[in-house]
């Protein structure tokens, strides 16, 4: 067992933990952070992202004293105490059905928007195309982040 | 999927702590660095090592990516040979064993003045794997399909390890092994090459897959040309690699000759068609592809002519100037 100290959503969290365990396995069944979800668990579908000292990584590729020191952050860290801006042009544009991706899509397109606040069309299909949804054909995922990213325009250029 | 085997797991601070870890288990340890390939191969119990070293709490070069000038002092004989020195100037890049394919896609150094790392960076997996995978761990996992593999050997790069330098062609000795010995780690990568005011570069980097985010190359290829202009001629070099279409990544010397030989003699596309004939007939004595369930032998086969045909295209332009955009899509 190893001792791991780490911040996970602003708190100071201190556990032990196998070394074969992962950080979405601890997550989850741990600390109840139940956002992101395990899906493929190889790093292929993006349901997992969780943001690691600013970034977003797949937990289910990380074990757990990897993060010693590190911050995390998962969606419930974000969205204190409400929904994010981005979150809600997503329910605007229902872009969700079973929303087993949701918070993965909803990560990912954070860190785009923070790296880029103007991407082009083909910039959100890239930065969302590490995160698989198997209900809405990414239509209504993409025009959601592509009506953010206009307002934010619109809005910065009125002001 | 759990990994189910006990592994203990050891974070140390400097290089020479890693290697004694190494030598202390030399049968079943294994390196960590971003874990995008290790963790799977651990949950696929693909590998079982009972010993987990993580290279990330170590400081210093392995993290960085530098650039320096190497000056050519010995040449300098007479006035007249100041061109000349210039032309010698060298420049060395160093891109450290931590450096994920994020931090190259960020590297302003790296777009400008190594596109076809950049270009390759921009289709490796999605951008949660890009923020974790290193570049010297993709060599390391030797893959046949890896991506960086094609462009680090059109760039003649070299391998770094705490014990000797190796050129970057002599680093794969089959599918999924490397040379490296048990206590023997990667530093980094160097590429050596004359200074960018001595020369024009341009080149391509094509990978061939279902879909974007996630997929591994079906077939790649890597095509870098080189023309150093004088005053009296110029003259360039063409280098060219594939991969995914052999056990390891590989250069493709009977291609460089034919392109090399008519690019400088280069006539506005006349010899275009007859150059490629002569060239394609080659492409299946260098390759070697296999089916899987990516793609079939026949299909790479295929693909890899037209990828060739339009990559070099297309590098040619962007010798020229007119070429498309680093980074966009050709096939």
């Amino acid at each position: 067992m190893n001792k791991i100290e780490f911040m996970l959503n602003g708190e100071k969290i201190e556990v032990w933990a196998n070394a074969h365990k992962t950080l979405l396995e601890l997550l989850r069944e741990d600390l109840g952070i139940k956002s992101p979800k395990c899906g493929c668990d190889l790093g292929d579908c993006g349901a997992c992202t969780v943001f690691l000292d600013g970034k977003s990584v797949r937990s289910c590729l990380i074990l757990v004293p990897e993060v010693n020191g590190c911050d995390v952050v998962t969606l419930e860290g974000i969205m204190r105490p409400n929904l994010t801006k981005l979150q809600q042009f997503f329910l605007d544009h229902n872009s969700f059905q079973c929303g087993f991706c949701a918070p993965g899509m909803v990560l990912s397109a954070t860190e785009l928007l923070q790296k880029n606040p103007t991407p082009t069309l083909e910039e959100i299909k890239e930065g969302l195309s590490g995160n698989l949804c198997r209900c809405t054909g990414y239509t209504p995922i993409i025009n959601a982040v592509a009506d953010a990213v206009a307002t934010t325009v619109a809005t910065t250029i009125n002001e | 999927m759990k990994i189910i085997s006990e592994i203990t797991y050891f974070a140390p601070t400097t290089i020479e702590e890693a290697v004694e870890l190494l030598q202390k288990h030399p049968e079943n340890s294994c390196l960590l660095a971003g874990g995008t390939d290790v963790v799977p191969a651990l949950k696929k119990q693909v590998e079982k090592p009972r010993v987990i070293i993580d290279l990330k709490k170590i400081s210093g070069r392995i993290r960085n990516i530098e650039l320096k000038t190497i000056e050519n002092i010995e040449s300098i004989e007479s006035i007249e040979r100041i061109e000349s020195i210039e032309s010698k100037n060298q420049q060395e890049l160093f891109i450290g064993t931590l450096v994920t394919f994020c931090d190259l896609l960020d590297s302003a150094l790296i777009r400008e003045n190594y596109p076809l790392i950049w270009e390759m960076s921009k289709v490796v997996a999605s951008v949660g794997i890009r923020n974790r995978a290193t570049i010297v761990g993709n060599i390391c996992s030797a893959v046949p399909c890896m991506d960086s593999g094609p462009v680090l050997l059109t760039y003649d790069a070299k391998v770094q390890t705490n014990k000797r330098i190796i050129p970057i062609e002599n680093f794969w000795i089959g599918p999924r092994q490397n040379c490296l010995s048990i206590d023997e780690i990667v530093l980094g990568i160097t590429i050596i090459s004359t200074s960018p005011k001595s020369h024009v570069s341009a080149g391509r980097f094509v990978k061939l897959m279902r879909y974007r985010g996630e997929d591994l190359a079906q077939a790649s290829i890597a095509i870098l040309i080189n023309s150093f202009e004088s005053a009296a001629t110029a003259t360039a070099e063409v280098k060219i690699a594939f991969g995914a279409v052999a056990p390891v990544p590989i250069r493709a010397y009977a291609i460089e000759k034919i392109i090399s030989k008519q690019i400088n003699q280069w006539d506005e596309w006349n010899e275009w068609d007859q150059m490629m004939e002569e060239a394609l007939a080659t492409i299946p004595d260098i390759i070697a592809p296999i089916s899987d369930l990516r793609a079939s032998a026949e299909y790479r086969l295929h693909m890899v002519g037209v990828m060739f045909k339009r990559g070099l295209k297309d590098a040619i332009l962007r010798l020229q100037g007119n070429g498309s955009k680093y980074g966009s899509s050709l096939i």
